[in-house]
């Protein structure tokens, strides 16, 4: 008497449907991969001075990058503007993601936040009025003037997201990269 | 032989799921506050709070006390000041207060003139007492006329009551610069 060791009919296909549904899980999550990919790309576009960096709440306009040796200030005045429907306080997302400096490839302190009007901490911004700021970080005073980056992050914002169906701003990406050689004052 | 009642009664239940699922109003619409409406001039109440406005003013400048210094704060619109008076109703209640403006764009009272007296949204309102309280605004002028003050707890829960006072019929009294007291 021989013993049939053949599986099931159900189980066989039990098995081939797992089969199948782990390849094509595979092969979903690659695509999606990709789409992600291409959604948030490594290396941003480049940014240039005159023209707007569109932030997600708010767009800044680089206008002059200096370098103040005497009080060991680097300075970019820049314009930003509101872009949503009601005043910001989160006006580089949030957790704030403030334009980031990077020296020789070294990452800095966020910079303080200042309107060139008074000198005065920008905390909010309101609709329709663009104001003129100045970001400021500290660096060493015996720092040669170079060539230097600054990268500009964007959130996202999503209408209805995907638990409560309200509307959230969600995770960040690069938005733009400056490249450019301080002009230097004294 | 092809059973047609299963199929019929599958693509009408699909069809219902689809219907539901596009009329379904969204989350920001079903979870929001419940806002009383006060003509001009009038008194308005909502669970906690309630006020009217007494006047409004607008400014190109303003000057207060900090510290003992006298600061100075210019705007690149226009600063709007709203008198108002405000009571609680049953239990102590701090306030945000918005300007909603003539194009539906809200705006928040002013941090650059923290330090100035009776805001606001530095106030505790009691019940049962009137407050006299200052809102400060920094907006487009274009933006006063039409707009409404909307006064909310500062926690500003979602399904609770707001006040919104429509703004005055009369136009805002300008002056270049405002001294407000410490």
């Amino acid at each position: 008497m021989t013993r049939d060791t053949r599986p099931s009919l159900l189980r066989r296909i039990w098995l081939r449907t797992l089969a199948t549904a782990g390849i094509a899980a595979a092969v979903l999550l690659s695509w999606w991969w990709k789409i992600e990919e291409a959604r948030s790309p490594e290396t941003a576009p480049a940014a240039a001075f005159g023209t707007a960096v569109d932030l997600g709440r708010t767009a800044l306009t680089p206008m002059v990058l200096e370098w103040q040796p005497g009080d060991g200030r680097l300075v970019l005045t820049a314009a930003i503007e509101n872009l949503t429907g009601e005043t910001q306080v989160a006006i580089f997302g949030g957790p704030p993601h403030p334009p980031q400096l990077i020296l020789n490839g070294a990452p800095q302190e966020p910079p303080q936040i200042v309107l060139l009007r008074d000198d005065a901490p920008l905390q909010q911004l309101q609709p329709r009025i663009s104001e003129d700021i100045a970001l400021i970080w500290q660096v060493a005073p015996d720092w040669q003037a170079g060539q230097v980056q600054i990268d500009f992050a964007k959130q996202a914002f999503k209408l209805k997201d995907n638990l409560y169906g309200q509307s959230s701003w969600l995770g960040f990406s690069p938005a733009a990269r400056l490249t450019a050689i301080p002009g230097i004052r004294p | 032989m092809i059973r047609v009642a299963p199929i019929l009664i599958a693509a009408v239940s699909a069809a219902l799921l689809a219907g539901m699922m596009l009329t379904n109003p969204d989350y920001n619409s079903i979870v929001r506050p419940f806002e009383t409406r006060v003509p001009p001039g009038e008194t308005g109440q909502t669970r906690l709070i309630g006020g009217r406005i007494d006047s409004w003013r607008s400014a190109d400048m303003i000057t207060f006390p900090l510290y003992g210094d006298l600061v100075r704060r210019e705007t690149q619109g226009v600063f709007l000041i709203v008198d108002a008076t405000l009571f609680g109703t049953t239990e102590s209640t701090m306030l945000r207060a918005t300007w909603i403006g003539a194009s539906g764009r809200r705006y928040d009272t002013t941090d650059r003139i923290s330090g100035a007296f009776r805001q606001v949204q530095d106030l505790w309102l009691q019940p049962g007492l009137e407050s006299r309280a200052i809102a400060i605004f920094e907006l487009p002028a274009d933006e006063i006329p039409q707009g409404a003050l909307l006064l909310a707890q500062r926690t500003d829960p979602p399904l609770d009551g707001v006040l919104r006072l429509e703004a005055p019929v009369t136009a805002p009294i300008h002056v270049p610069m405002l001294e407000l007291d410490g």
